[in-house]
């Protein structure tokens, strides 16, 4: 190889190397700040899996394709749960602001959710029952609570890790359901 | 009687204690190679709910839940690969303690090898075109050799009035 090919061969180098470089330590950098405590929103902007289970107080089956037609929130609640009770006067809010809210009791006894619904009243058009938290694993759900809102085509187009607020709702649910984002 | 109660009141507690253990332990497989299968996978997925522990330490439902999803899966024949592809869609590779080496963990793996090496060539091709320069005739400037050509002169009719 003469000089001047070499110092071509430097030269071609150079840029790519120093954007690898930082692209690497980009990508280092954001793997280590990031928050890693937080479970990735793996249903989010993907179409609604497809799941089936009992109605909740009914032997019915039920279908996640039946949520269909305009925005729907899928909660997932327990009378197990502390944070639901916190979070349950205000889907009770959303309901009588006409807000449509699908239930999946998860890892629940009918007993409980009969007993939790008659004292903190009833917010879901209908609940999926889920004793054993499989429509739990198939959403990619933690724990409860948790909110996911379905668009009118069965696409996820949101999902909430934790409480549902008013704060929650009106900055982040509230645009995506008059199509502002 | 409070005697019988005492005499009782250890045989209940092993009791009690014996079913709450053996309430995890009641799982039965096909051969041992699956049941390994079963431990070694449900110590390499992670509580998505935790902070760090795998699926196989931690107490919490949704990992008494997706141990109960792994038996279920080789139970009805899943190979490892699948099992954890399912996972890792529903929970990204939050839940892999050993993500697979594939897409942007690429990246991560053989990154900084690609850049040592990148390097290291550069440094090579560097240290050859120095020695080059080094090994070359050093060329002159006209004014240079004109000077040169002056002070050989003036050293030689300095000789040569010594001389005489």
């Amino acid at each position: 190889m003469s000089d001047s090919e070499a110092e071509n061969t430097l030269k071609q180098w150079a840029v790519p190397i120093f954007i690898l470089f930082v692209l690497l330590f980009g990508l280092f950098g954001w793997s280590l700040f990031h928050d890693k405590d937080i479970v990735p929103k793996m249903r989010e902007h993907k179409p609604l899996p497809e799941f089936q289970s009992k109605k909740l107080f009914s032997d019915q089956i039920i279908y996640s394709k039946d949520i269909r037609g305009e925005y729907w929130m899928l909660n997932f609640w327990g009378s197990w749960c502390p944070t639901c009770y916190v979070e349950h006067p205000y889907l009770m809010q959303l309901k009588s602001q006409g807000v449509k809210i699908v239930g999946v009791n998860y890892k629940d006894t009918e007993k409980d959710a009969k007993r939790f619904l008659d004292s903190q009243g009833n917010p879901y058009a209908f609940s999926f029952f889920d004793p054993k938290g499989k429509i739990a694993i198939e959403m990619g759900v933690t724990a409860a609570p948790e909110t996911f809102v379905i668009g009118p085509k069965g696409k996820v187009v949101y999902h909430r890790i934790g409480e549902m607020t008013k704060e929650i709702f009106t900055q982040e649910i509230q645009p995506i359901m008059q199509g502002e984002s | 009687m409070s005697m019988i109660n005492k005499a009782l009141l250890p045989i209940f507690f092993v009791i009690i204690m014996t079913s709450a253990w053996s309430s995890d332990e009641l799982l039965e497989f096909d051969s041992k190679a699956q049941e390994e299968r079963y431990l070694q996978l449900i110590e390499e997925l992670r509580c998505p709910k935790c902070l760090n522990q795998s699926i196989a330490d931690s107490n919490a439902g949704i990992s008494e839940d997706l141990r109960n999803l792994v038996y279920e899966k080789i139970k009805a024949g899943d190979t490892d690969k699948e099992i954890r592809l399912y996972l890792s869609e529903r929970y990204g590779d939050f839940i892999l303690y050993k993500p697979d080496v594939s897409g942007a963990n690429l990246l991560l793996w053989f990154g900084p090898i690609v850049i040592i090496l990148m390097v290291f060539i550069m440094v090579v091709l560097k240290i050859k075109s120095k020695a080059r320069d080094a090994a070359k005739p050093t060329e002159m400037s006209d004014s240079e050799l004109e000077r040169v050509q002056k002070l050989l002169n003036e050293s030689s009719s300095s000789q040569q009035g010594k001389s005489k």
